[in-house]
């Protein structure tokens, strides 16, 4: 895997609160909302790898990073020090580039029930938004809803539209949807309120899988048109 | 060799709880587990498991079980009858709260809850369903984990992992004399009435923003825990809460003993099963200490809260700690072994 040592960018330290008595809320400040991304995903693999005494999970939110511990085993006001510490490292952290991921999406009407729709909010041509769609590089801010499901970043602005008034009751598997400038993917058949505009039969979690889950906090997905003939692979390299 | 339990009636809700998924939260999965930790802990203790053996979480009704082999068990937890009916001996009452010999062929009668919501039953070798993610607890809403990702269903066989053999014939051994013929039994707290339980809390991060009249409420009031409860969250009855501006957030962290206020004004309590993330403002969580209190409540029971601070909070901790230590001490020293 390819390593780039940690930027050293510019961000003020992140603010360390606790979260009731057994989890710390990480946040960070910045005007841009790319670089606090960025800072919660270094900081996840930062922690990750200090594997601090007591701490049991690690979850990276939207602008924050949960740090949970096991009260009886960590000393809370010790480890908020340690934790201080090691997210203040500059040195000595080697941080991995986000993998880039490939998600080939199906855009067919029959699977895209709410495209005449999208098309209609934005303005633009159904095959427009699809390009649109295949066209942003995503970033995965936090996986919740449902077990593996990904928020996705990045969504192009003239796609945001707001999420439906009235959820649907069955959503099936591997439906490509956005809401609220957001992108996600429905890992399983669930209720939900977002607009649905393609399927893809990747798999997201499968806790019988070595990797129950495709994708991690912090990834980069890139949507793949299966009804398009010329792929430009250069952009996957 | 695996050990065979048959179940020849469900209870109202039983599912295979051990401590749950922390590790896997970042993927969007519930830390889930049993709703009392403390409950299972103890039940695991006093079958000389580890703290992280699988345990029988009953809800309101128990169920019946039929022995196949000899076992050794502890039931913990929210107080119900269990009686034990074996060939050739009279009935017996199981108490809670110590280890009991359950010769083969037996049947266990596990009834409905006097007081609390949930008891736990630990078998010494601890149950024996597949690790899902790290874990034997059951997600019922996603399927996975415990016995085929469910409740237990009348005609379902379980096994148990063999005991480790020093218990199991210390134990057997000791009956049916002094440790089986004596009363005693250890109890950690007494699962809550209807009505007079006080939970304490931490603040959250969104309680400064409820108005002054709201923060008094929130510590002054009772609350009533609806019908439209489970092992995600409590669903709250009480004065509606109000924050002084609206207040949006985007999905943040959230744990079990979260109180959320949504916009309705009515409190949200996250119990084991509850998404890692979540986006109603939070006002509170309740202290680690006092959330195997908060498992035992069931819907229609009354508490209120009492703020306290972290320290109060980390003694508290501390406290049941030594507790629960103290307790598995003397279940050693009265049952021999």
């Amino acid at each position: 895997m390819q390593n780039s040592p940690k930027p050293d960018n510019a961000t003020a330290p992140p603010q360390i609160a606790f979260l009731s008595d057994s989890a710390f809320l990480v946040t960070w400040e910045s005007e841009s909302d790319k670089q606090v991304a960025e800072s919660v995903r270094i900081g996840w693999q930062q922690l990750k790898q200090s594997g601090l005494q007591g701490v049991t999970g690690l979850v990276p939110g939207f602008a924050s990073l949960a740090v949970h511990f096991d009260p009886r085993q960590a000393c809370a006001q010790d480890l908020q020090v340690a934790l201080r510490a090691t997210l203040s490292t500059h040195t000595a952290t080697f941080v991995p580039k986000p993998r880039q991921i490939r998600i080939p999406v199906n855009f067919d009407s029959s699977v895209a029930p709410d495209l005449p729709e999208v098309s209609r909010i934005s303005g633009l041509p159904e095959q427009e938004c699809i390009r649109l769609l295949c066209s942003a590089v995503y970033t995965v801010r936090m996986l919740g809803f449902a077990p593996g499901f990904p928020y996705l970043s990045g969504l192009p602005d003239v796609l945001a539209i707001p999420r439906k008034s009235t959820p649907r009751l069955q959503v099936a598997a591997g439906s490509v949807a956005i809401a609220g400038g957001m992108a996600g993917i429905y890992p399983r058949e669930s209720p939900g309120g977002w607009s649905l505009v393609g399927r893809t039969t990747v798999s997201l979690f499968d806790p019988a899988r070595l990797n129950p889950c495709l994708l991690e906090p912090g990834d980069e997905v890139i949507f793949v048109n299966t009804g398009t003939q010329q792929l430009d692979t250069r952009s996957f390299v | 060799m695996n050990r065979q339990v048959r179940v020849l009636r469900a209870g109202l809700m039983t599912t295979v709880q051990d401590l749950g998924r922390p590790a896997t939260r970042h993927w969007g999965v519930p830390v889930g587990g049993a709703m009392d930790q403390l409950s299972h802990r103890l039940a695991n203790r006093l079958v000389g498991n580890s703290d992280t053996a699988a345990t029988l979480e009953m809800t309101l009704t128990g169920d019946v079980l039929q022995w196949e082999q000899d076992a050794v068990i502890a039931i913990t937890g929210a107080s119900l009858r269990a009686v034990m009916e074996s060939d050739n001996r009279p009935e017996k009452l199981l108490m809670p709260g110590r280890p009991w010999f359950v010769p083969a062929g037996s049947r266990i009668q596990f009834g409905t809850v006097q007081r609390g919501c949930r008891s736990y039953l630990a078998v010494s070798g601890g149950w024996d369903v597949p690790i899902v993610l790290g874990s034997r607890s059951t997600l019922q809403r996603s399927q996975l984990g415990g016995h085929c990702g469910r409740a237990l269903r009348a005609g379902d066989i379980l096994t148990y992992a063999d005991a480790p053999e020093s218990l199991t014939s210390r134990i057997s051994a000791s009956r049916p004399d002094t440790a089986e013929n004596s009363n005693w039994y250890v109890q950690l707290f007494h699962p809550p009435a209807a009505t007079g339980t006080v939970l304490r809390f931490l603040p959250g991060t969104h309680f400064p923003r409820l108005t002054n009249e709201s923060q008094d409420v929130m510590q002054q009031s009772e609350f009533a825990v609806r019908m439209e409860s489970d092992r995600m969250g409590y669903r709250l009855q009480g004065l509606p809460l109000r924050f002084s501006e609206s207040l949006q957030i985007r999905s943040e962290a959230v744990i079990p003993g979260t109180l959320q206020l949504p916009p309705d004004g009515q409190l949200l309590l996250l119990m084991a099963d509850c998404a890692p993330t979540g986006g109603y403002p939070r006002v509170g969580h309740i202290i680690s200490a006092d959330l195997p209190l908060a498992a035992q409540l069931k819907p229609g029971d009354r508490f209120s809260l009492c703020e306290v601070s972290l320290l109060e909070a980390q003694e508290a901790l501390r406290l049941q700690e030594q507790q629960l230590a103290a307790a598995v001490h003397l279940a050693r020293l009265n049952s021999g072994v």
